[in-house]
């Protein structure tokens, strides 16, 4: 839930004023689209790979009703419990309620962005819950009160000089610089946690319909301790996550691993089918299934946008994001950041207060070439541009009307040949103030924002067709 | 909050976004595992070998005279181990040590492998009572004693070899792990560190 | 344009009521006011067979993609544009399936580096015809620079929106330009050369930006 209106605007100059965050996003996403080129090229049947893949998510969300169903199904048949949530509170009260019941006092949780955008945690300590973040870049995200900057890599705008600062104030130790130090010791402080936890909580990277199997990716091995040591395991997925069988995990384990970070797999993959089997001495008793919509129901409705919900959050289209390099992930305002936010958050959200998303994109495209499933997201974006200027009503958006004004008064000049060229020789005329080696300066606003930083083109004295009329024969003259 | 009355609505809603246009998969339904495709043995397990050590896992080949229980008898003594932990396994019965039964104190953890997949480099173990999770998850060592035949070519591969182990999918174990390699993070500047949670060691032995 | 055209033998006209093809507004979400400037480009053009070449891929793939869109419920205009969109070039590649047929008679000598216009390469597929036309001409070498094909910064109305955002990637690509150590910029596209010519010139670097064109048919001495 957001209260305020996301200002793009403002969090992208505050995020481009700070050089040490710069460079860690160039860093950042140098390397990870290094990686992904390298995997991707070792695949030859790669682009069927998507095609098949975006096939089936596009049959899966027009029959999801029967798809959450057999779903419920499968799991209820192993022993596992599935819990509806409308939206974001009741998901969290769900969980709350699982926990209250079973009398836990401690909950261990995996990385997923699904707990992050009912904001759970939260929901949990406010009810005298310890819950804590196991990832190692969530960890570190907890420990500063800071929130996710990468759905990946949550904690890549800390430096490790940052992390080594933390990690001393917060357990006694002293600065260590070295990675491989600071991990040592995030493992020893985590790994009590684990053995005294009572509850796990964990995302849904895929959820098989047929079998009522979940699919957690990781590389870390927390997800696996949370969905193993502790006596109740309560997983947290979008309704969007189902997959309808258990053979097609292979085409999207196959894009997740690469598209994300460039490994041919991920280190672990846990496929976990209904709760501990009797004889068997670990894995949970319990198994909690939480169904989110929190909005996915209503993207469903719209053709335009539906793809939206195809995506198997794998990060690819932020880190080839030009936008997302100069800005970085808190820009975005929510969990969701670079195109993938751009076009979910919104639709997610209030509309009102997400307007500026739809259109922090130079719309390059870059981000619909690499997604494994392909989202056409300059189309998406597209779409919710257009929503929101049909939605921008009266004074409550000055600056949004302002534009309307200025496209209708365009639209009015570029569709009548005869005050274009009026146009053009008003303008030869009134760019005599800011011209200089034929190129302009200074504008006034709003092409002030233009002038600022860069020159502007000077209209010609002679615009073109006049040179075409005289040089070459008639109206239509053509030139051999 | 009623979870009920939520799922009524939810269902109601899709069904009404989604009613005009039933019309089905675009998927092809296209199957990524060549059935011609020859395999052979030794490639893949020289691939699997290649994959397994690119991502800081360790290989050992068992030779022909070799003796399984001795290799491993001399990997934990190599490892200076104090405790050691291992699944109910034939090949395991007359190893010189007693299985650690607090799995959180011992040094290694050994089990065997159900299968391999050669073009990633992943150990994939299947859990039941025989086989705990947590005994390739907790220590700070994971030994797996993989049978070279049981090595296959991708995850499509394995994933048809799967299905056809499990054609009632009642019978499907409960959690099905995926190992390739030690755990590792890169969440710190993107350094790779490992051993963050998982083993930082991964050890294969291949008979 | 009109010089290498023509140099090719070909006939060029100019419909003189020509204007835009209506995707600034689009891009911006005001479609009606879109679709009513891309009425006037269908009046302008719906009626010829003859192929049209544009300078910049930007307005091509507005044409041969979104049009369909735009006049998703207009049957009329839909087969209009259809048409169009089988009719529509943007220069490199019309120029490259013709190549045999001339001889550019650039006097440029030098080292030229591209940038990859971001509608003309991911919606029009247009990457290696630019470079071969540039390959082909003499005493022209091509380098390529660091990110050839990320975007400038510009789209459209997003660099007046957030021109700090915008002026950061352009920061990114002029300096990938100079780093080439090529002494031009080529494009295909007006709006990406129009926003790299801003900074350049402003910052006074020593680059010259040129569109395709310019450079087949340079003239005098750099």
């Amino acid at each position: 839930m957001i209260t305020e209106r996301i200002d793009f605007k403002k969090n992208s100059v505050e995020a481009l004023g700070n050089p040490k965050l710069k460079k860690a996003l160039v860093n950042f996403t140098d390397r990870s689209r290094a990686s992904r080129q390298k995997a991707v090229s070792g695949v030859s049947e790669w682009e069927e790979l998507r095609s098949e893949a975006r096939g089936i998510k596009e049959e899966v969300i027009k029959n999801l009703d029967s798809y959450l169903l057999e779903l419920e199904k499968s799991v209820t048949r192993l022993g596992g419990k599935v819990h509806w949530a409308k939206n974001a509170e009741e998901a969290s009260a769900i969980v709350v309620d699982i926990a209250r019941k079973n009398n836990v006092k401690n909950v261990v949780k995996s990385k997923s962005m699904a707990t992050e955008e009912i904001e759970l945690n939260r929901h949990l300590i406010s009810n005298g819950i310890n819950t804590v973040e196991t990832d190692l870049g969530e960890y570190i995200v907890q420990l500063c009160d800071d929130h996710p900057f990468h759905i990946i890599t949550p904690a890549i705008h800390k430096t490790k000089e940052d992390i080594s600062k933390l990690f001393s104030e917060k357990f006694d130790v002293p600065e260590y610089e070295d990675p491989q130090k600071l991990t040592n010791i995030a493992r020893k402080e985590l790994r009590e946690k684990f053995l005294s936890a009572d509850m796990g909580i964990s995302g849904v990277n895929f959820a098989v319909a047929e079998t009522g199997t979940i699919a957690i990716v990781e590389n870390e091995g927390n997800a696996r301790l949370a969905t193993t040591f502790p006596d109740i395991h309560v997983a947290i997925m979008g309704i969007e996550k189902i997959v309808p069988k258990l053979k097609q995990l292979s085409i999207f384990l196959s894009l997740l691993a690469r598209s994300a970070t460039g490994q041919k797999s991920s280190t672990y993959v846990s496929l976990i089918t209904g709760p501990r089997r009797e004889g068997e001495s670990d894995g949970p008793q319990q198994f909690h299934l939480v169904f989110v919509d929190n909005g996915r129901s209503d993207i469903a409705k719209s053709e335009e946008t539906r793809e939206s919900l195809y995506c198997i959050r794998c990060g690819a289209c932020i880190n080839i994001c030009p936008v997302y390099r100069q800005v970085g992930g808190h820009s975005y305002g929510l969990v969701y950041s670079g195109p993938i936010g751009a076009i979910i958050t919104p639709q997610l959200n209030d509309p009102q207060k997400t307007a500026d998303l739809p259109f922090a994109s130079s719309l390059c495209g870059a981000c619909r070439d690499v997604c494994p499933v392909k989202i056409d997201f300059p189309h998406v974006l597209l779409s919710l541009r257009q929503k929101v200027v049909e939605e921008t009503k009266g004074r409550a958006n000055l600056q949004g009307l302002m534009e309307k004004i200025a496209f209708q008064v365009w639209s009015f000049v570029f569709s009548k040949p005869f005050y274009y060229s009026l146009t053009g020789r008003m303008m030869v005329f009134l760019q005599y103030f800011y011209q200089k080696d034929n190129e302009l300066r200074g504008l006034p606003y709003p092409f002030s924002k233009w002038t600022k930083e860069k020159n502007f083109p000077a209209f010609s004295r002679k615009p073109f067709r006049k040179r075409w009329k005289e040089q070459y024969h008639g109206k239509n003259g053509i030139m051999r | 909050m009623n979870s009920k009355e939520s799922k009524a609505f939810i269902l109601q809603n899709l069904r009404s976004a989604l009613r005009e246009d039933k019309e089905m998969s675009r998927s092809t339904g296209k199957v990524f595992v060549d059935p011609q495709l020859s395999i052979d043995q030794s490639k893949l397990q020289n691939d699997f070998i290649v994959n397994f050590e690119m991502v800081s896992g360790e290989v050992h080949l068992l030779g022909e005279k070799e003796n399984l229980t001795e290799k491993i008898n001399e990997l934990i003594r190599e490892l200076d181990a104090q405790s050691v932990s291992f699944w109910n396994m034939n090949s395991l019965k007359s190893l010189e040590f007693t299985s650690e039964i607090d799995l959180a104190n011992a040094d290694i953890g050994i089990t065997g492998a159900d299968f391999a997949i050669a073009d990633t480099g992943t150990l994939v173990l299947l859990s039941s009572p025989e086989q705990p999770r947590l005994t390739s998850l907790l220590p700070p060592v994971h030994i797996a004693i993989l049978e070279k035949e049981n090595i296959v070519l991708d995850i499509h591969a394995l994933f048809a070899r799967l299905g056809k182990s499990y054609e009632n999918y009642d019978k499907l174990c409960s959690c099905i792990s995926f190992i390739t390699g030690p755990s590792r993070t890169a969440d710190i500047e993107l350094n790779l560190t490992l051993g963050v949670h998982g083993p930082g060691r991964a050890i294969v032995v291949i008979v | 344009m009109l010089r290498v055209l023509s140099g090719m033998g070909l006939e060029v006209e100019f419909p003189q009521d020509q204007t835009c093809c209506g995707q600034p507004a689009f891009n911006s979400g005001h479609r009606k006011e879109a679709e009513k400037v891309a009425c006037h480009f269908l009046d302008v053009f719906s009626d010829s067979n003859k192929a049209i070449v544009c300078p910049s891929g930007s307005c091509v793939s507005m044409v041969k993609n979104y049009y369909t869109q735009l006049f998703r419920d207009d049957p009329e205009r839909l087969s209009r544009a259809e048409k169009i969109s089988s009719n529509i070039y943007e220069f490199s590649e019309f120029v490259f399936q013709r190549k045999e047929r001339i001889s550019f008679n650039s006097s440029y000598r030098g080292r030229v580096t591209f940038h990859d216009s971001c509608h003309a390469l991911r919606e029009l597929g247009i990457s290696s015809q630019p470079r071969e036309l540039i390959k082909s001409l003499n005493g022209v070498d091509l380098v390529e620079m660091e990110m050839a094909d990320a975007c400038c910064g510009f789209g459209g109305t997003f660099s007046i929106k957030y021109p700090e955002v915008s002026k950061s990637m352009l920061q990114e690509k002029t300096d990938s330009i100079v780093n080439s150590g090529a002494d031009a910029v080529v494009s295909t596209d007006m709006g990406c050369l129009m926003n790299i010519k801003g900074l350049v010139s402003r910052k006074k670097l020593p680059v010259k930006v040129l569109h395709l064109a310019e450079l087949l048919a340079f003239e005098g001495s750099e």
